[in-house]
């Protein structure tokens, strides 16, 4: 742990650079042991990201974005390099970061309720009583009212991404992550979903500042991200940092649509 | 057999988790036991002995969404005809049984043994027997307060699971009868020895299916699971009792199932041990002694009646009990669904 003062010569340094990031990724390099070799999964990845934006990072299968997204998360340590949030160094899964699941990532033993309630009781340290106005509250929000008591085996793919959602919306983040959040689902469940998900997240309730989502679907992206990072095949570097400027709602037929879409393409092949 | 363990069974199980299933794992439904059990789970059966209840699946939740309900309903007709051969062939196993049973009683008549010299001899079998299950689940529990947790914190810390496993697997290679001798000289001048030396040998004759049991089912959960606890904040209790216990459940009642059954086979041996007629250690009462005193006898009545006591009895439970916490903690407790 750093003290205090250099802590916040840190974070004076860093709001130098840039004043507004709530994250910032600096030279964070990962890599595995795999037998004896040494293998190099995340290679020297650099970006800030600012309050209120929504970034996309995409590259080809495999290429490391969901060991990155791991190590912004805390879950995993960066083999060198270091990660902000608001800039304080932090080493390990934090209060200001959380993370939703390609597989959802629910327990299977407890209903919808008990699901969003744990974390609030546990990591929020809630008492049991706001723990549960505060689950009731985000049920209610991502449409699920009426399911408190099912158990997420009851529930279809977009109902358990709906708990997901629910989930990390209670625990009121700064920062949320996510991992391929609509790849297990069907086509038009997906669409329905990403449709709903930027007010939930981005609403004015809410306390995200900062999505980091980790996708390769580039429809999604284009439709969801304000910023996309393209990644290189392993190990993962950044090949571009592209802002994309369409006013929201989308509109997924409007030709500036595709003309994204077509680019994150041509970057990716 | 110790070195068949580490040499092929070692690593045909470490490479077996190559299998491992990140994404969604669901095994459980073709596992032979789960297979077994589900055709020993016949309605035919129930209706038979309508004593036994209906199991927990049957009672199933009312949240069950409209297209599941009409996928169930297609799927009747083919259920209508198992169901037909399920109750052809109870039948027939019951009048089979029916028939041997009567078969034994006549053969026993014949022989000039009556009723009342058989049910004196049975009221001594069930009074053994009533030892030897209170002995079998006071050492089975015991094995899960050890075996449990172990196994637990086995597969949880990556460095203790790759070198622990194989130490375990080479002590539990060694078959627990085999050390009935030594613990048996060891402990004979301990209070309780015959009691103790039962206890030990039952013991280590359990524990392993436990163990490897609830190793297989936490090392089978796909990781996210273990990222979203971290995420959660859920650390110590809560981590176990929310988490890792309820995760390892499915498993840990299929390792209970086969668990029970080596204490049973373990126990025979354990509860009665001589050399050249010299009873070197031995408990008060249960059926291990029994069946020795009945050979040593040569009482095949006895013998009988007490290997026939004995099947019944856990042939029940495992019917009565293991069946209905299988379906429970697959149908709650798992992924596969």
């Amino acid at each position: 742990m750093k003290t205090t003062v250099e802590n916040e010569l840190g974070a004076n340094i860093q709001g130098a650079v840039d004043s507004s990031a709530i994250l910032s990724v600096d030279n964070v390099s990962l890599s595995y042991m795999h037998g004896k070799e040494s293998m190099k999964v995340v290679d020297n990845v650099t970006f800030a990201v600012a309050k209120n934006e929504f970034v996309a990072i995409t590259g080809p299968s495999g290429c490391g974005k969901s060991s990155l997204l791991r190590v912004i998360s805390g879950l995993q340590q960066a083999s060198s390099g270091t990660i902000k949030v608001k800039g304080i160094e932090v080493n390990g899964p934090t209060n200001e970061v959380f993370m939703i699941f390609q597989n959802f990532a629910l327990l299977p033993w407890k209903n919808v309720l008990e699901n969003i309630e744990i974390p609030l009781t546990s990591r929020s340290r809630l008492t049991m009583d706001d723990s549960r106005s505060k689950a009731l509250k985000v049920i209610q929000d991502v449409g699920l009212k009426g399911f408190e008591k099912t158990y997420p085996g009851e529930l279809s793919g977009g109902m358990k991404q709906r708990v997901g959602i629910a989930r990390a919306l209670a625990v009121e983040p700064e920062i949320l992550l996510m991992d391929e959040p609509f790849n297990a689902l069907d086509g038009l469940t997906a669409e329905h979903l990403r449709g709903e998900i930027y007010s939930l997240l981005i609403g004015a309730e809410s306390s995200i500042s900062v999505v980091v989502m980790v996708s390769h679907n580039v429809d999604e992206i284009v439709e969801l991200a304000d910023r996309v990072l393209v990644m290189s095949n392993r190990p993962a570097k950044v090949l571009e940092d592209m802002r994309i400027d369409l006013a929201r709602p989308r509109d997924t037929g409007s030709p500036r649509f595709h003309y994204y879409v077509d680019k994150i393409y041509s970057l990716l092949t | 057999m110790t070195l068949t363990r580490v040499f092929f069974l070692g690593p045909f199980s470490d490479w077996s988790e190559k299998f491992k299933l990140i994404e969604e794992p669901r095994p459980t439904r073709k596992d032979p036991i789960y297979r077994f059990y589900s055709w020993i789970d016949t309605r035919a059966v129930s209706k038979v002995f309508s004593i036994i209840p209906r199991s927990a699946s049957k009672r199933s939740a009312p949240n069950v969404s409209e297209p599941r309900k009409q996928t169930l309903r297609k799927r009747e007709p083919k259920a209508r005809q198992t169901k037909f051969i399920r109750i052809a062939a109870a039948s027939i196993g019951v009048a089979i049984l029916v028939l041997v049973i009567f078969e034994v009683f006549h053969v026993l008549l014949a022989a000039g043994i009556s009723f009342t010299v058989l049910a004196s001899k049975e009221s001594l079998v069930l009074v053994g027997l009533g030892y030897s299950f209170v002995r079998v689940w006071y050492v089975y529990v015991i094995s899960v307060a050890v075996g449990l947790p172990l196994g637990i914190v086995i597969a949880t810390q990556s460095k203790l699971y790759q070198s622990g496993s194989t130490i375990l697997q080479i002590i539990s290679a060694i078959p627990s009868v085999a050390i009935l001798p030594p613990i048996a000289i060891l402990a004979v001048n301990l209070p309780f020895s015959g009691e103790l030396t039962a206890a030990i040998v039952i013991f280590l004759g359990t524990i392993w299916y436990i163990i490897f049991n609830v190793i297989a089912g936490i090392r089978s959960i796909p990781s996210e699971i273990f990222e979203v606890s971290k995420l959660m904040g859920l650390k110590g209790w809560a981590y176990w009792k929310n988490v890792l216990i309820p995760a390892a459940l499915p498993s840990f009642v299929t390792g209970s199932i086969t668990g029970v059954g080596a204490a049973w086979n373990t126990l025979i041996v354990a509860e009665y041990f001589s050399v050249n007629g010299t009873v070197i250690s031995r408990v008060g009462n249960g059926v291990g002694v029994l069946i020795n005193v009945a050979i040593n006898k040569g009482d095949l009545v006895f013998l009988g009646l007490t290997v026939f006591s004995m099947s019944t009895l856990i042939v029940a439970v495992n019917l009565l009990f293991w069946r209905r916490m299988y379906r429970y903690t697959t149908k709650r407790f798992s992924y596969n669904r």
